[in-house]
C-alpha cells in the first residue's frame, strides 16, 4: 500500500487524525506536501564559480547559498558522469550500480563496449532477396543495477520528472516522464557523428573519429552528395541507408540553394539551418526511421565546405525507447518542437578536428543552452502547477564547453596563446552567467524561503586541466606487466593487436581502469588468481611513485583498488582505478587499448580540460534553499535528502543521510 | 578427431533435438551449434563498429 491509498484508507475507516493517536503520529511523520527541483549542472566546477561569484558575476547563485547553502560534495571514483551520475540515481557507489567507465569489457570475448546500454539485434530473422526481415524485436537495456530514486517516488505516487539523467537510456516506467540523457545514440547508432561535405578534404581525414567526410566535385556549380544515415538492418549486409540532397552554389555571392527530401534553403556563407527533418526509409512503404539535423554553412567558394550535425533520433518519432510515455513524448514534441535527443548533444569531435571553428562551436553551445533554458521552463511552469512532485533537470553545457575551452584560460595548457585567452577566454565565465540566468528563471518560478519546497542545484564532478596524457598500457609495458611480439609498429596496432597475452599480466581500457589477465576471467588470462594481490602491489605502488620525466611532477595522487567481495557483485568490475593528479589523464590511445613509443606527451587536442582523475581533486558541487548541516556530504546523501523529504524511508542499498542534519 | 565429454542427460536432448529439427546425425547436430555460438562471439571481437561508435564519445579518439 502506497502513502496515499494508506490515507485514503484510513480516511474511510474513520482513522481520523482526532480520534487516532496512532495516525496523529504517523501524520506528524508525513511531511507537508512537498515540491523538489534539482537542477543537475554537469562538471560545475566550486573552484570556477565561487571565484565569479565573488566578482558578483552570479547573482542566483550568491542569493541561493546565502539563503540555505553550499558545499563541495564527494564524487564517485573515478570521477566519471556516467559513474558519479549513476551513484545518485540508485544512492549508492559502484559496488551497487555496477557503472565504473565509460567503457566497460566483455572478460570472455575482450569486447569493449558502453558501459550504460546495450542495444542488441533482433536474434531471429529470415531473409527474401537482399532483405532480412526481424522474426522478434532486438533489445535495449540499460546495464544500471539497482532501483533509482525515482523508482520510490513513482512508489508514493508523487509525480516526477526525470530529464536527461545521464545513463538513463532506455526510458521505460510507467509512472515517471522521461527523457534520456547522456548514453543515448545518434541516429547511426554512435555516440556522435558529424559530416563534413566539402571539396577540400582536409589532410587528417583518414585520422578522424566521430564524424566522416565526403568528398564531392562541382561541376557548373551543382554537385549532389549522400548522407548517411543508420545501417539497414533489413537489408541483408546492413548497408547504411543513404538520402542525396543537390546543392547549387552562387559563385560570385556567397549563396548556396540545397534541395533535401523535398525541404528547400538558400543560405550564405555562415548561416545555420534550423532543424531539418531526415525520412530514411528501411523497406518500401513499411519502415521508415526519422531522425533531424542541422547544417552550416562554412564556405561556399572557390572550396565549398558544409557541416552536417550528428543526426539526433526524431523525439516526435523516435525509434529508440528514449521517451517515457509516449504522451509524455508528444507532449515535448508540441510544446518544444525539435530538439537535441543524443546524450552528449554538443559535437565536440568535430572541434577537436578542426572541422568547425571556436566560434562556430560557440554559437551551436549557444543554441543548445536556449534549447535547454526552454525545456526547463516548461517543465518548472509545469511543477509549480503541482500540489506535490520532483523534477530533475540536467545540463550538459559547462562539461562539455569546459573540456574544450580549459585552454584558453589555462597558461599551462600545450594549446594556450594569449591570443587566444584575449579572443575566448570569457567563454567559460560567460558559461557560468548563462546558468545563472536559468537558475533566476527557476527561483523566480518558486519561493525559495518555502520550506516545502526543496531546490538543489547540483554538479557531478569539478573540472581541471588536461596538459599531458599518460599512456596507460605503454606505462605498464614498460614495468613488464605487458608483454608485446614487437611483430608491428607499437603506434600502428589498434585494441591490444600486438599484445602476446601469454605473459601478460595486466592491461588498461577505458578512462581509469586497469584489469589483470586472470585466468578463467579474461579470454587469454595468464596470471593465476595466487599472483593477483602481488601484481596489484606492484602497479599501484609504480602509479603512487610515478613522476612525469618532463618537469618532476607527480602524476597519480591516489588508485582505487576493488574488494573481492565488490568484484563477487560486478564481475565486470576493474580491479584498479586510477586516480591522476590535475593536469594528467589516461592518453586518447590508450583508451582502446593503443600503444605509444613514449609514455607521457603534451595533450594537443582542444579537448583541454578534464575531470577523470583523482576525485578528491574535483569535488562536485551542491547549492541548497536550506542550510546543509552534514558535515563533508557525498552524492548519496543528496539522493537519501530527496526521499527523506518527501517522507520516503530511506533504502537499504542507499547508505547516505539527511543534508539537512549532522 | 579430438573427443569432447559431455553429461549423458544433456546428450539425450541434443540427440532428440536433432532428430527433430531433421539433423542425419547427433555429431552434426552438435557441430553445427557450436560453430554458431563461435562465430557470434568472433563476430562480435571483430566488430569495428563497436570502436567507431564507441569514439562518437568526446572521452575517446
Amino acid at each position: 500500500m502506497n502513502r496515499r491509498e494508506f490515507i485514503a484508507k484510513s480516511a474511510i475507516l474513520g482513522l481520523g487524525a482526532t480520534f487516532s493517536p496512532a495516525a496523529n503520529l504517523l501524520a506528524a511523520a508525513i511531511p507537508k506536501r512537498r515540491k523538489t527541483l534539482v537542477l543537475g549542472i554537469d562538471g560545475m566546477d566550486i573552484k570556477l564559480a565561487t571565484a565569479f561569484m565573488r566578482l558578483g558575476l552570479l547573482p542566483n547563485f550568491s542569493k541561493l547559498a546565502q539563503t540555505g547553502g553550499l558545499s563541495t560534495v564527494t564524487t564517485s571514483f573515478p570521477p566519471q558522469s556516467p559513474v558519479a551520475w549513476s551513484s545518485f540515481s540508485v544512492g549508492a557507489w559502484p559496488a551497487v550500480h555496477g557503472i565504473y567507465d565509460f567503457i566497460h569489457r566483455n572478460p570472455a570475448t575482450m569486447t569493449p563496449y558502453l558501459s550504460t546500454s546495450q542495444v542488441t539485434a533482433p536474434e531471429k530473422t529470415f531473409a527474401i532477396g537482399g532483405f532480412e526481415i526481424p522474426l522478434s524485436s532486438g533489445k535495449v537495456v540499460n546495464l544500471r543495477k539497482g532501483r533509482p530514486f525515482w523508482d520510490y517516488l513513482a512508489d508514493y505516487d508523487i509525480p516526477t520528472t526525470i530529464q536527461k539523467m545521464p545513463g538513463n537510456f532506455p526510458c521505460q516506467h510507467d509512472k515517471v516522464d522521461m527523457l534520456s540523457g547522456m548514453g543515448t545514440p545518434d541516429l547511426r547508432g554512435g555516440y556522435g557523428s558529424f559530416t563534413l561535405v566539402t571539396t577540400a578534404p582536409p589532410a587528417n581525414t583518414n585520422k578522424i573519429t566521430g564524424g566522416m567526410v565526403v568528398p564531392i566535385e562541382f561541376v557548373d556549380d551543382y554537385a549532389e552528395a549522400p548522407i548517411l544515415g543508420p545501417d539497414n538492418t533489413l537489408r541483408q549486409g546492413h548497408p547504411a541507408v543513404t538520402i542525396p540532397f543537390k546543392i547549387w552554389r552562387d559563385r560570385t555571392n556567397p549563396v548556396v540553394r540545397l534541395l533535401i527530401q523535398d525541404q528547400e534553403f538558400v543560405l550564405n556563407q555562415g548561416d545555420w539551418t534550423g532543424w531539418l527533418h531526415l525520412s530514411f526509409t528501411m523497406l518500401n512503404h513499411l519502415s521508415e526511421v526519422k531522425g533531424i539535423c542541422k547544417l552550416y554553412i562554412k564556405s561556399v567558394h572557390p572550396e565549398f565546405s558544409m557541416y552536417v550535425s550528428p543526426i539526433n533520433i526524431d523525439p516526435a518519432d523516435p525509434v529508440l525507447p528514449i521517451v517515457s510515455s509516449p504522451a509524455y513524448g508528444k507532449e515535448l514534441a508540441r510544446h518544444l518542437g525539435p530538439f537535441h535527443t543524443k546524450g552528449l548533444p554538443e559535437d565536440t569531435k568535430a572541434l577537436s578536428y578542426d572541422i568547425i571553428g571556436n566560434g562556430e562551436y560557440l554559437d551551436m553551445a549557444y543554441q543548445l543552452i536556449d534549447e535547454s533554458r526552454l525545456g526547463m521552463e516548461h517543465e518548472i511552469a509545469k511543477l509549480a502547477r503541482l500540489d506535490e512532485g520532483l523534477l530533475f533537470y540536467y545540463f550538459s553545457s559547462l562539461d562539455q564547453d569546459s573540456h574544450m575551452f580549459w585552454r584558453t584560460i589555462d597558461p599551462e595548457s600545450p594549446l594556450y596563446t594569449k591570443e587566444l585567452e584575449l579572443q575566448f577566454g570569457h567563454t567559460l565565465k560567460d558559461l557560468y552567467i548563462e546558468m545563472d540566468k536559468c537558475l533566476g528563471r527557476a527561483m523566480n518560478t518558486f519561493d525559495i524561503r518555502d520550506p516545502n519546497f526543496q531546490l538543489l542545484v547540483m554538479s557531478d564532478h569539478g573540472f581541471g586541466p588536461f596538459r599531458r596524457q599518460v599512456n596507460l598500457n605503454s606505462w605498464l609495458h614498460e614495468q613488464g606487466f605487458i608483454a608485446l611480439n614487437g611483430s608491428t609498429d607499437i603506434e600502428e596496432g589498434e585494441y591490444f593487436a600486438d599484445v602476446n597475452w601469454d605473459k601478460t599480466a595486466a592491461y588498461a581500457l577505458g578512462i581509469n581502469a586497469i584489469y589483470l589477465n586472470l585466468t578463467g576471467r579474461e579470454r587469454f588470462g595468464s596470471l593465476s588468481s595466487g599472483q593477483a594481490n602481488s601484481v596489484l602491489t606492484k602497479i599501484r605502488q609504480g602509479l603512487m611513485t610515478l613522476r612525469d620525466p618532463k618537469n618532476g611532477y607527480k602524476v597519480v595522487t591516489d588508485v582505487y583498488q576493488t574488494s573481492e567481495a565488490e568484484k563477487q557483485v560486478n564481475p565486470h568490475a576493474p580491479d584498479l582505478i586510477v586516480g591522476w593528479n590535475l593536469g594528467y589523464r589516461t592518453s586518447w590511445s590508450s583508451i582502446l587499448g593503443s600503444f605509444a613509443r613514449e609514455t607521457i606527451t603534451d595533450n594537443d587536442d582542444r579537448w583541454s580540460g578534464d575531470h577523470c582523475i583523482d576525485p578528491s581533486l574535483v569535488p562536485a558541487i551542491l547549492f541548497s534553499n536550506r542550510k546543509i548541516i552534514r558535515a563533508k556530504p557525498t552524492m548519496l546523501d543528496i539522493t537519501a535528502t530527496i526521499l527523506s523529504e518527501h517522507g520516503i524511508p530511506i533504502p537499504a542499498h542507499m547508505t547516505g543521510g539527511s543534508l539537512y542534519q549532522g | 578427431m579430438p573427443k569432447i565429454t559431455i553429461a549423458a542427460d544433456l546428450y539425450d536432448r541434443l540427440k532428440d533435438c536433432s532428430i527433430i529439427v531433421g539433423y542425419s546425425s547427433t555429431d552434426e547436430f552438435i557441430s553445427h551449434v557450436l560453430e554458431k555460438e563461435v562465430a557470434l562471439i568472433e563476430e562480435a571481437e571483430d566488430d569495428p563498429d563497436v570502436k567507431e561508435r564507441l569514439k562518437g564519445l568526446g572521452y575517446i579518439s
